[in-house]
Formats: C-alpha cells, structure tokens, sequence
C-alpha cells in the first residue's frame, strides 16, 4: 500500500521537521516573528512545561485568528488548513527567535525562545506591537496549559472551513476512542443504519464540497467506498485510522492547503503547486491498491446478472477504441 | 485448418464481451479450430490498462449516482415509483457513464428504500472488475502468450505504408510472422479489422512478403477469409 502517513503528533507543521539554523525563513522579524516570540514568551512566563512545535504554531494561528477577526488586523500571518487543523507555514516565517532542542518526553523537539529579543529588533508599528502583546497574552492565558490535542479539536470545531472538514474529524475521534492497544473490532456493519461509522461516512459524503474540491471528487468516492468495504471485511480501527489519515494528508496537499490559506507566500505555493501531481498519483494509487487487496476474495450479492447486458454494452463501446479500424 | 493462429486485439475484445458485435464468431473460432492460440503480452497489457481505466470510470459513475441520491432530499425512505421515475429522469438528465445499466436496473423497481438501492449499487460497483475478470480468465485459459524476439527491418520496405498510416497493425504483422517463422506447419493472422488487414488493403501484400499464411477476419455477417 503506498500510505506515507505520518501519524505522529508532531507531524502536522506542514514543512521542515526540524528548526535548523540553515532553514529559517526570512531574515526579517516583523509581525508574524513578533506574534511567534509572545507567543512563546508567554508559555515561558505561564508555566515550566515545554511546549511542542504542534502547540507553538497551534497558538500562533489561533491568536492570529484572533487578530483577523476579533481585531480587524491582518499581521500577514501564513497559515493554512492540513492534517490536522490550520497550521502555521514555518517556511514562510523567520523562526530566528526560536531554539529547539530534541524534546525530553515525546519525539520531536520542544521549543524555547532563543534569546530575549530588544523590540528595536523587530521591524514593527506601535499598533502591531499593542494588538499582538493583547492577542498573545489573551490566547495564551486561556489555551496555553491545554493539550495540543484539544487545540486541534478547538479549531476543528470552530474554524473548520467546510462542515466536510469538521465531519472527517468526528470519524478520526471515533477511531481514537476505540482502545487501540486491545485493536478491537468496530461494531459490526451489518448493524445497519445505527452503526457509527456508516453514520459518520454518511455524514462525510453528504458535506462533501463537490464544486470546491472538485479535483479529488471522483477519488474520494471510490475511497469512500473502500473505506465502507474495509469496515464490511472486518477491517481493525488501527487499520481504518491508517486509511482515513492517508485520504486526509494527501487532500490537505492536494487541495485544503490551496484552497483554505491565508498570506502564504507565492513561491510557496509554487513549491506545493509542483508537488501536486505527484500527490494525485499517490493518492489514486494507494485507494486501488488498497481496494484491490479487500476484492480478493470478496463475493459481492450477485446484482450485475439483471444488468449484465447493458453493462457489457457500455464496456464494448469504451474497450472499442482499442480497434478503432474496425468501425 | 492451420497449426497456429495469431490473434489481434479484437479478438481478445470480441470473446470477451458477449454483447460485443462479433462475439458469437470470436466464440465460435476459439471453441472449434484445433489450431494453438497465441497472443502477445502488449496486446495483453494494453487491454488491461484500458479495461481497469473504463471500469475506474464507471464505479466512479455508479458511485457518484449513489451520492446523489443519499443528498437528494425530495425522496422519503422509501421509494415510491413516482421517485423510481424521477431518478430514471436523471440519467436523461446528467452526464453519467453508467446510465445504460443503471437505468436497467431501476426498471422495474418499485417500494424499496434508498438504503436497498445503495447496497446493490455498491455490490454493482464492486463486481464490475469481477466479471469481467472472468471472462478474460476463460480466454486466458485457451491462449499462449507469444514474445518476438528477432527484429525483421527488411519487412519495413514492403509495409512501410501500413506502418506509417497505422502503426499499431504493422507491429501485428511482424509479431504474427515472427509466429510464423518460428512455428512448425501452417499461420494464420485471426482479426475483426477488415479496414487494414482486408485483401482491398494491406491483406494481399502482408502474405506476400510474411510468412504469414492466411488472414481471417471474423465480423459477424458474413465471415469473410482473405
């Protein structure tokens, strides 16, 4: 099977894994490097415990939201919607103000402000500098001692751009109730209409925005039904996690990061817009294989003989031009 | 009666589709001549690349009929046969590859809920790769596979025409004679392409200069022999 998901919580930044020296974005420090430095200055004066990047660039776009549009000030903050909520685009930012050793309790890194930064430093206005302290100060005070994990269900279920993005959320919370460790079997699907996951894929096709993401429609829909397959064949809830996070990694590459993003460089999103075939193969790929695998050996009730004639029709026509000398 | 026989595309297409125009005659071909059957792997490959894009095609098409419905909200549960009409309308209606079968299917059906629609449907979506998988098994099991490896450049002074104008047909005939060359008795070219491979076209001039014997083209009335 040709899945890459990442599943790791600190896999959802959207860009480099590490904040190396070599890789800091721009050399300025304006008003997005302004909000990210309160932001974890802040954290440093609330409490001692690290913050991971997931948090970091969590609080970042949630207080940017804040300014938007509560405040009715753009600081021309990137971010975008991914894997796992809206992200902040780290490639688009200079993170100079950042030092971010290997974590102690979890893999990846934890983050700390590299130095204290004088505000001369930064290239700001004295509005920009008052909005972004208020911004900072009120979002940390009140999602900083949270976990990473309910940032993500705070923007998923408040900032989702599509109710289809909120309706794959509830799918993904349903896997990870399902204690994971025992991999027990999902209800059984021959429960019928009660059954939660039918439900939740229901909800899912209903929301679909076929217009919007128009592109990954007819991929979706055969990953909708291989997903309904695999819970018919006794698939496991690490097995239907797995499927679920693939579709949403290569959706989000394919599709949410161009069409739900704010100040996202243009070169930037020259560099997703060259990756994006790529994506389209992978993800195609990965749902045939994957149907393929759950086919064999599967006996669907016998429907086509009613319709074989027609169907065999309709075959003939297409496969016909393979000979197209004999018309 | 021949000792081999080289089968073109068509043929692969006529046997294995049963409402295909020539299938009878396909049939009737593989099941009555004692002759061994071959087939190239290109011939092969191209038929399945091109079958598992059409079948892709129409389970999307199937698919997206279901979601249709599941967001229709002018249905109650069940449906009535006023709604059995109004989603036959649709296939009027919309652009949808599947329309022939669906529209088959819904004939007839009548006091059924959109759930029962939608689990045939997705049993429909499911067999499509089956049964045509089966049928091309059953052509499998009566064919050889043949693999040229010679090159034959002199041929190209004589068929050079047919290789400009339809390039595909001209790699036919070399792989046919390459059968030819490299098999004891008697060749024949089987095709349902009288266009190229007919005695007004190129049939005259390719068993000239091929060592290919007969040419026979099966199209369902009448069965001509070049």
């Amino acid at each position: 099977m040709s899945m890459d998901s990442r599943d790791s919580r600190e896999s959802d930044v959207g860009g480099s894994r590490t904040e190396s020296a070599s890789d800091k974005g721009s050399e300025r420090l304006g008003p997005p490097e302004f909000l990210g430095y309160r932001i974890i200055r802040e954290r440093e004066e609330q409490d001692e415990s690290p913050t991971s990047r997931s948090k970091f660039w969590k609080l970042c776009c949630i207080a940017d939201r804040y300014l938007v549009e509560e405040l009715n000030h753009d600081i021309g903050f990137p971010r975008h919607w991914y894997k796992y909520g809206e992200v902040g685009e780290p490639h688009s930012v200079n993170r100079g103000f950042l030092n971010a050793p290997r974590a102690r309790f979890w893999e990846g890194q934890e983050l700390f402000s590299d130095r204290k930064i004088p505000i001369t430093e930064f290239d700001i206005s004295g509005e920009d500098q008052r909005l972004i302290r208020r911004a900072a100060s009120k979002i940390v005070g009140e999602f900083g001692k949270r976990p990473t994990k309910e940032l993500k269900k705070h923007q998923y279920n408040n900032d989702a751009p599509e109710p289809f993005i909120e309706a794959y959320s509830k799918l993904r919370a349903q896997f990870e109730a399902v204690d994971l460790d025992q991999q027990k079997l999902l209800p059984d699907y021959s429960q019928g209409p009660s059954s939660t996951i039918e439900n939740l894929l229901d909800e899912m096709l209903v929301t679909y925005p076929c217009d919007r993401y128009e592109d990954v429609y007819g991929m979706y829909l055969n990953w909708d039904d291989t997903m309904r397959l695999m819970y018919e064949t006794g698939g496991t809830a690490p097995e239907m996690k797995s499927f679920l996070e693939f579709f949403v990694e290569k959706i989000s590459e394919i599709t949410l990061r161009f069409e739900h993003n704010r100040n996202i460089p243009e070169d930037r999103l020259d560099s997703w817009r060259e990756e994006r075939e790529e994506k389209i193969r992978v993800l195609d790929t990965g749902i045939e294989e994957t149907r393929r695998a759950l086919l064999e050996g599967y006996e669907p009730p016998e429907v086509l003989e009613s319709v074989s004639d027609s169907f065999d029709r309709s075959m003939t026509e297409e496969l016909d031009e393979l000979n197209p000398a004999e018309e | 009666m021949v000792d081999t026989s080289f089968l073109d595309k068509g043929i692969l297409l006529g046997y294995c589709f049963t409402v295909h125009t020539h299938h009878e005659k396909c049939e009737e071909y593989l099941s009555d001549a004692d002759a061994v059957f071959y087939v190239t792997k290109y011939i092969d490959d191209v038929y399945e690349e091109k079958k598992r894009e059409v079948i892709k095609q129409h389970r999307t098409a199937i698919l997206d009929h279901i979601t249709r419905l599941k967001r229709a909200d002018e249905f109650s549960e069940e449906l009535d046969p006023d709604d059995i009409d109004e989603i036959r309308r649709w296939m009027i209606t919309t652009a949808n590859d599947a329309w022939r079968y669906l529209r088959d299917y819904y004939d007839g059906l009548s006091y059924t809920t959109v759930r029962d629609v939608e689990n045939d449907l997705r049993s429909l979506a499911r067999e499509l790769d089956k049964l045509t998988r089966r049928r091309k098994e059953k052509f499998d099991s009566r064919v050889e596979s043949w693999t040229r490896d010679r090159e034959y450049p002199g041929l190209e002074d004589n068929l050079g025409d047919l290789k400009q104008e339809e390039e595909e047909d001209y790699w036919v005939c070399i792989d046919a004679h390459d059968l030819a060359c490299r098999t004891p008795g008697t060749t024949e070219l089987v095709t349902n392409n009288p266009s190229d491979f007919g005695e007004q076209a190129y049939g005259s001039v390719i068993k000239q200069v091929t060592d290919i014997d007969k040419i026979r083209i099966l199209v369902a009335n009448p069965t001509t022999k070049a």
